[in-house]
């Protein structure tokens, strides 16, 4: 009995398979202890935690306002994580969503400044336009890694930076209302803009749906996809099957910045209307978070994708009380950091190895 | 050498060890003495490396007692076990390929000084590599070294830390003839002056000829300690599978087709780091023969078999596959011509070892049908297309939705076989395609290349075993150095004579 | 202009010493093999708590040390992470630099935009800093500025080539498994030197808010950390390379407030996202990185997690 105490009686194995339902209560429980540690902080900073929770719940889900709110939120999200998740697939990672969105809004702005025509028809060039903006902004990166090697982590995270100045230059710069019709400086507005259906909610937010579910049926129904998925888990299998693993990264990359691109051109023309500083939210970080903790599933990027939506308008709505928007981004870092141990942690066991001569015998699997 | 007293006895009593999935070692008892070179024979998965590394400290065993000297002794750590004198010369070589020899030899090494310059590392490894009468250059990076002179370095370290029992594990799996012989001398030279030597090895002809004791290690079970003197191979091959092995020779072929599957005319390619490899190689395989390539691992069959199959491009000459020359084109078009490859190393080319096995499987069909058309790909048509080709292949897997690094060796090298054999309607590459199975598994696998031979398909193989070479070979040709040195007929060549063109015996260079 | 150019250069040495400490830090990481992907937190982190220090007792070092705690507390909870658990190690860095910004942002806003008063001596090195020029650029900082150009980067180098210890470090972050064969423990080498380098970063946002720009807001590292990691791949995880690397980067923000304060005609959104242009740059000169050369110098095992039993 006593030798069940001792430490050197216990090894530690790790787990062959672990099923992916084991996988979604870790990450739950994973959650839910970095919103015990979170209301740890706020309760010492002397606020009631429940009560915060509550409050921003109330206002969130139980009112119109809140619903919308929500949704303008949940839009640019999905989008973005749509695009992580395509990066990442391919073990890519695509750090610079923030730099590409932006450059599908200031691609947006250019262009939808200084053309004519009926909305619906601008609409359709704005997004190839939004598109082109975003991927270009991927380009390089991905050449850098394609051929060289080089970590795309630090050079799209470089680009992002640039990206924000270049939106604040052109914003208070070349492009700035002349009007002078904005307190903050930006653009003049984009005379074409996405309708709105609920509220001020515009039906970007069924873009946002659509690409979702093109993004399921591609990643499951493609031999594209396929490629990509194999090739990603073994770089070495590309030449074994006759695909360019370099051209397949570039590629990749193009697609995963065109779709931040996109979601730049959606936020603009369906919310915001003008250039200026701040349009994104840290939705490109939001994003990446989202496609990181559904793992790639499309399932998991819109549950992720609305849980997240949900953290950050409570950010919003709980500044009334005091409460920095930032510490949404503490939350999300110590959910990020929960999960990432707890789906490591689940596949370890605690094996007692008895000192007796009769050894206890694994089960094999036969 | 050793000092005035000779190495310890160790005794290892009832040692068990699991690991997920496996039993590793079961109850195994064994005792090692100066003076002589013990062997641990045995085929892999017999469990002779996790025992040694057991006593090496890399291992804790789950049950069981070490004794040095009659003295209970626990190795909770490597540390512990290099104080009492054990050290161990591993088959993957542990040294930091990026730091010189000098750097290599006081690594981890507390009789290194505390502050240490360049020169003083080289100065004091110059001294080392005298008093024990090696030769090799201490300023280099281990990167630059030869296979055998790493090894050497290996042994060297394990000796400066004060070893006196030395375990080799594999030493002449990567050694030509020659280096193999040079070894033996070494160890023979050791154990006579009060050494303990152990030697991990599959090779019963090297075992026989050059060890004292041996012990035979099967399915993690100890099975039996003779003097050498009182065994020969055959009887030692059947305590370590348990049965009579049957060289099986299989008939030749039956075919006398003229049509030609592949034909390669003096290409050269580069290896990874740029430097040539492969020097001037012309061969041609015919449909419904097997034509086997024997050397030494490392003298370019690797890339042989990447260029012969698209995966690498050469640098000179031309390679027709049925004809048709594909010379460096993308490996899809000689994937049109019917052809299949096996590669040497499975999970690192031909599987993502990440991804489901059912993923695995479909590699090679996922863009045609049923399983893929028009673009587009059917994971539930993958799934059934799995079900169908484990069955056939003999894999034993409950769940096609696991990582495929979760089934055994043997089980992986089933199913890439059998996933090749499907598409390869007109050539096979395959390298070390028995390499880390069992006996059966070979049967299994060599079965299969001879039925597939006998259909009309031409394959090429390549082996280290060259048992399995002239076993299953209609022809036989040599690599060395990139080049191939000869080429004959089965029945027509000699061991011995192979044996030497292994080693760079320059006679007929073709 | 002579003056105009000490003044340059001055600002250049004191901007650089952020860049100095923060890749000393990663560099003491990524030679055991660990990228730390949260320098932008720990900076963050090290910065407010240098600030709220500073306020509340007044004493420059107790915040310097202060700050230290807290990146080193920081450092060894991202180790535990990465070397214990073994999570993914580029997960976990970002985590701790939402956690890091987050939770800084949070306690740093009562006190945003309040000047810090508390300062350090400056410390003139008799005679050298009577040298013309040089004297003022180099030799008349206080104590952390020498901490960081000349004493640090000398310690670690000698440390990790020059000592027994220091080959074994090494090798634990080329090649893990040859380094645990070797005796040397792996786990214990990486927990120190990843929670060293933890707080050696939060001194570089120490030293940023108290010597540099000597008050808190929001975004005041401004991408720091991850210039940071720029400098440690350019410098090659080589402490006297890193110092070189932080110097370059420091000129070009120097040339940036002088820009400014100058009037040049040059944009000054251009002139703040130099330093990132730069790092683009020297993430992407093929002389640097392009080929297996490069590749070679960096730590082979870096961002690899290593596990000790592992089978096959």
């Amino acid at each position: 009995m006593l030798d069940k105490l001792n430490k050197d009686n216990w090894k530690v194995q790790t787990k062959l398979v672990v099923s992916k339902k084991t996988i979604f209560f870790a990450q739950l429980l994973a959650i839910l202890f970095a919103l015990f540690v979170s209301s740890i902080v706020i309760k010492l900073s002397g606020l009631n935690p429940l009560l915060l929770g509550a409050k921003a719940l109330n206002s969130t889900l139980g009112s119109f306002f809140g619903l919308e709110q929500l949704g303008i939120l949940l839009t640019p999200i999905l989008i973005t994580a749509v695009a992580a998740a395509t990066a990442f697939r391919m073990g890519l990672w695509n750090i610079g969503i923030e730099g590409q969105f932006y450059l599908g809004t200031i691609a947006v702005t250019l262009v939808g400044l200084n053309i004519e025509g009926p909305n619906f028809l601008i609409l359709i060039i704005l997004v190839i336009v939004g598109i082109i903006g975003g991927a270009l902004w991927a380009l390089l990166p991905a050449l850098a890694k394609a051929y060289a090697n080089i970590s795309e982590i630090i050079s799209t995270l470089m680009l992002n930076f640039i990206a924000i100045l270049l939106v604040n230059y052109l914003a208070i710069g070349p492009l700035r209302d002349k009007t002078g019709a904005g307190v903050m400086a930006s653009s003049a507005r984009i005379s074409y803009s996405l309708p709105e259906w609920f509220g001020a909610l515009h039906i970007g937010f069924f873009f946002a749906l659509i690409i979702l579910g093109i993004y399921a049926i591609v990643s499951f129904y493609t031999q594209f996809s396929y490629e990509t998925e194999m090739i990603g888990a073994n770089s070495k299998v590309g030449p074994y099957i006759g695909v360019s693993a370099s051209k397949r990264i570039i590629l990749i990359m193009l697609i995963s910045g065109g779709i931040a691109g996109l979601a730049g051109m959606v936020e603009i023309t369906g919310n915001i209307h003008r250039l200026q500083d701040g349009i994104s939210n840290q939705f490109g970080i939001f994003g990446i978070i989202v496609a990181v903790l559904s793992r790639g599933s499309p399932l998991g990027i819109l549950i992720g994708s609305v849980f997240i939506a949900l953290v950050l308008n409570s950010g919003i709505v709980l500044q009334s009380v005091g409460l920095s928007v930032n510490s949404v981004l503490f939350l999300t870092g110590l959910i990020l950091l929960a999960v990432t141990c707890s789906e490591v942690l689940v596949r370890y066991k605690l094996v007692y190895v008895s000192q007796n001569i009769n050894l206890i015998k694994e089960k094999n699997n036969d | 050498m050793v000092s005035d007293l000779s190495a310890p006895k160790i005794s290892m009593s009832d040692i068990s060890k699991s690991f997920p999935g496996i039993i590793a070692n079961d109850q195994i008892s064994i005792q090692f003495e100066p003076f002589q070179i013990h062997a641990l024979l045995g085929e892999n998965g017999a469990g002779k490396s996790t025992l040694m590394n057991i006593l090496c400290g890399i291992y804790q065993p789950d049950n069981g007692s070490i004794s040095v000297n009659r003295k209970l002794v626990k190795f909770k750590t490597p540390q512990h076990s290099i104080a009492l004198g054990i050290g161990m010369v591993h088959q993957h070589f542990r040294l930091v390929s990026t730091f010189t020899v000098a750097e290599n030899l006081h690594l981890g090494w507390d009789k290194t000084p505390r502050f240490i310059t360049n020169k003083k590392l080289l100065i004091r490894a110059k001294d080392l590599i005298s008093k024990y009468d090696f030769n090799v250059s201490v300023d280099s990076y281990i990167e630059q070294l030869s296979i055998g002179e790493q090894q050497r370095v290996e042994i060297l370290k394990a000796l400066s830390r004060g070893a006196n029992t030395l375990i080799l594990d594999e030493p002449t799996a990567v050694l030509t003839p020659d280096e193999s012989k040079k070894l033996f001398i070494t160890l023979r030279k050791l154990a006579k002056n009060g050494y303990s030597i152990i030697i991990i090895s599959h090779k019963l002809k090297e075992v026989v000829l050059h060890t004292d004791i041996i012990s035979v290690l099967r399915k993690g079970k100890k099975v039996v300690t003779m003097n050498t003197t009182e065994c020969d191979e055959e009887s030692l091959g059947r305590l370590m599978i348990g049965r009579t092995i049957v060289s099986k020779k299989y008939k030749k072929s039956v075919f006398h087709q003229p049509k030609i599957v592949a034909e390669v005319r003096n290409i050269c390619a580069n290896n990874d780091k740029g430097m040539t490899v492969l020097n001037n190689i012309s061969f041609k395989v015919k449909a419904g023969e097997i034509l086997g390539i024997a050397g030494v691992t490392g003298n370019g069959q690797r890339e042989l078999s990447e260029v012969l199959s698209g995966i690498r491009k050469t640098t000179s000459g031309s390679i027709k596959i049925n004809g048709v020359d594909l010379t460096n084109k993308s490996s899809k078009f000689y994937l049109k011509q019917g052809l299949g490859f096996i590669p040497e190393d499975r999970i690192g080319s031909s599987l993502a070892s990440s991804k489901p096995i059912y993923l695995n499987a479909s590699l090679r069909e996922y863009n045609s049908e049923p399983l893929g058309k028009n673009g587009l790909f059917y994971p539930i048509k993958a799934k059934n297309f799995t079900n169908k080709l484990i069955k056939t292949a003999k894999v034993d897997s409950k769940d096609i939705n696991i990582p495929v690094a979760n089934l055994s060796g043997g089980n992986q090298q089933r199913l890439i076989l059998h996933r090749e054999v499907r598409i390869a309607k007109h050539f096979l590459i395959v390298v070390y395609p028995t390499r880390g199975l069992d006996i059966a598994a070979m049967e299994d696998i060599r079965k299969i290349l001879i039925d597939l031979r006998n259909k009309g398909v031409g394959i090429l193989l390549i082996s280290e075993e060259l048992d399995e070479i002239f076993s299953l070979s209609d022809r036989v040709a040599v690599i060395f150095q990139g080049s191939l040195m000869d080429t004959f007929e089965a029945d027509e060549a000699e061991l011995s004579q192979i044996g030497l063109l292994m080693g760079g015996s320059v006679k007929n260079a073709r | 202009m002579t003056d105009i150019l000490i003044s340059i250069l001055t600002t250049t040495i004191i901007a650089g010493g952020v860049l100095v400490l923060a890749a000393l830090g990663e560099t003491l990481s990524e030679r055991v093999g660990v990228m730390n992907l949260g320098l932008e937190g720990l900076i963050s982190m090290g910065a407010v708590i240098a600030v709220l220090t500073s306020f509340a007792t007044d004493n420059v070092w107790l915040s310097f040390m202060a700050a230290g705690l807290v990146g080193l507390a920081l450092g060894i909870l991202f180790a535990f992470t990465t070397v214990v658990i073994r999570a993914n190690q580029i997960l976990c860095g970002l985590s701790l630099t939402f956690i890091g910004l987050g939770f800084s942002a949070s306690i740093g806003n009562s006190v945003a935009g309040r000047p810090v008063t508390a300062e350090f001596e400056l410390i003139p090195i008799p005679y050298l800093s009577e040298i013309p020029v040089l004297g003022s650029i180099l030799f008349s900082h206080s104590l952390p500025v020498y901490l960081a150009y000349f004493f640090l980067p000398l310690v670690i180098y000698f440390l990790f080539f020059h000592t027994r210890h220091g080959l074994n470090i090494r090798s634990v972050g080329e090649n893990p498994a040859s380094a645990e064969s070797a005796g040397v423990s792996v786990m214990t080498i990486r927990m120190i030197y990843v929670s060293l380098g933890g707080l050696l970063t939060a001194l570089a946002g120490a030293y940023l808010t108290l010597i540099f720009i000597p008050t808190w807001s929001e975004g005041i590292t401004g991408g720091r950390g991850w210039i940071a990691i720029a400098v440690v791949i350019f410098a090659r995880c080589n402490p006297v390379k890193v110092v070189f690397g932080s110097i370059l980067f420091g000129l070009v923000t120097a040339l940036g407030f002088a820009a400014q304060a100058m009037n040049w005609p040059i944009s000054p959104t251009f002139l703040s996202s130099l330093p990132y242009l730069l790092t683009l740059l020297v993430l992407l000169t093929p002389t640097f990185n392009a080929n297996e050369k490069f590749l070679k110098n960096m730590p082979a095992a870096i961002g690899r997690p290593y596990y000790r039993e592992e089978r096959n």
